[in-house]
């Protein structure tokens, strides 16, 4: 190809074969018909059988872009020459079954989606005391949720993801909630119930609720056995609700036993007084 | 330079002018500083088509053109 400046801009010749003269021609304009020709040949064929040298692919050029990858290479000759007087071309190259996507990139784009659809168990809400507790009294509750491994197909990877609890909320279903934090709570020995502690609630009526427990996961992924990954974001579950009863106590003092007195209140058989 | 293949059909393209193609190829390259150690050694380059427009006059070929036949890649 020759180039030149001149007033009106660059003009541009190229040699072309003309087929009715039967000479190159260098004519002005456009964009040639390739003068060369091309093939490749597989390397790493094993007598042409279709069995693949797998030291020989472990040499050769990575070709991991796409399904069944395989090297080649290519080779050209001048189209004039007949027969073809073939020439190598490096480096070598990759020839797929499919056109090759960014599978990787394309998981990448997919993972928080993918996460946020996870069966993943959001633990439970335990309650102390329970399944009764009082007005007025604080009441523990804390979340046992645990971290959870998943293997799932992505694109035909094998991605394994892996789900960490880091964040917990609470709805106490009298219209208040907790966080979400990342404290977790943890059980009180019993002696030592009606505590406050860094997860409990003071229900100030009386009533059946229904607490859930919002477990937030921060996940990594790995695909195909390879280093983990942050994946974007976090996936809550949300438990089922789990109903509080919350009770109130009086406190009444009596002089007699029921034994003594068996009209007393509190004895068997005595109507409850008025609240 | 590795001559690979050489084709004419001896057709003039002008009075006593005849077009050559040639396909060739550059081989590795090594170059040397004064002291002989290696400064660097080029890698073996893609096969290039190339024309030369010859003329014979005066019992003698001369070449007229040589380039390439497209810009190299």
């Amino acid at each position: 190809m020759k180039g030149g400046w001149n007033q009106t801009g660059v003009t541009v010749s190229v040699w072309r074969y003309d087929a009715n003269t039967g000479v190159w021609v260098d004519a002005p304009g456009g964009i040639a018909e390739d003068p060369n020709i091309y093939r490749f040949e597989y390397l790493c064929l094993i007598n042409n059988n279709n069995n693949f040298d797998v030291p020989c692919l472990a040499a050769a050029v990575r070709c991991d872009q796409g399904r069944d990858g395989r090297p080649v290479r290519w080779y050209t000759s001048l189209r004039v020459f007949d027969p073809p007087i073939w020439s190598a071309v490096r480096p070598d190259r990759c020839v797929y079954l499919e056109k090759p996507v960014d599978v990787l990139g394309q998981i990448a784009a997919q993972i928080q989606t993918k996460f946020q659809q996870l069966p993943i168990n959001s633990g439970s809400s335990v309650t102390q005391p329970s399944p009764h507790t009082l007005r007025g009294a604080e009441t523990n509750f804390y979340a046992e949720a645990a971290e959870q491994t998943f293997s799932v197909d992505m694109l035909g990877q094998d991605v394994a993801i892996v789900a960490r609890p880091v964040q917990y909320s609470w709805s106490y279903g009298d219209g208040t909630s907790l966080g979400p934090q990342t404290a977790a709570g943890g059980p009180l020995p019993q002696d030592r119930w009606g505590e406050r502690t860094l997860t409990s609630h003071v229900y100030a009526q009386t009533g059946d609720f229904p607490v859930v427990l919002t477990t937030h996961f921060q996940g990594t992924y790995s695909v195909n056995g390879g280093p983990p990954l942050p994946i974007p974001g976090q996936g809550s579950f949300s438990s089922p609700p789990q109903t509080v009863s919350v009770w109130r106590s009086i406190t009444r003092n009596y002089a007699d036993t029921c034994l003594q007195n068996p009209q007393g209140q509190g004895c068997p058989g005595v109507a409850p007084p008025p609240p | 330079m590795v001559v690979e293949g050489v084709q004419t059909k001896f057709i003039e393209s002008s009075p006593a002018e005849y077009q050559v193609l040639i396909q060739v190829y550059q081989d590795t390259l090594s170059y040397y500083r004064a002291d002989k150690t290696l400064d660097e050694k080029t890698e073996r380059g893609p096969a290039n088509g190339d024309i030369m427009v010859a003329s014979y006059t005066g019992g003698a070929w001369r070449a007229v053109t040589v380039e390439h036949l497209a810009k190299s890649r």
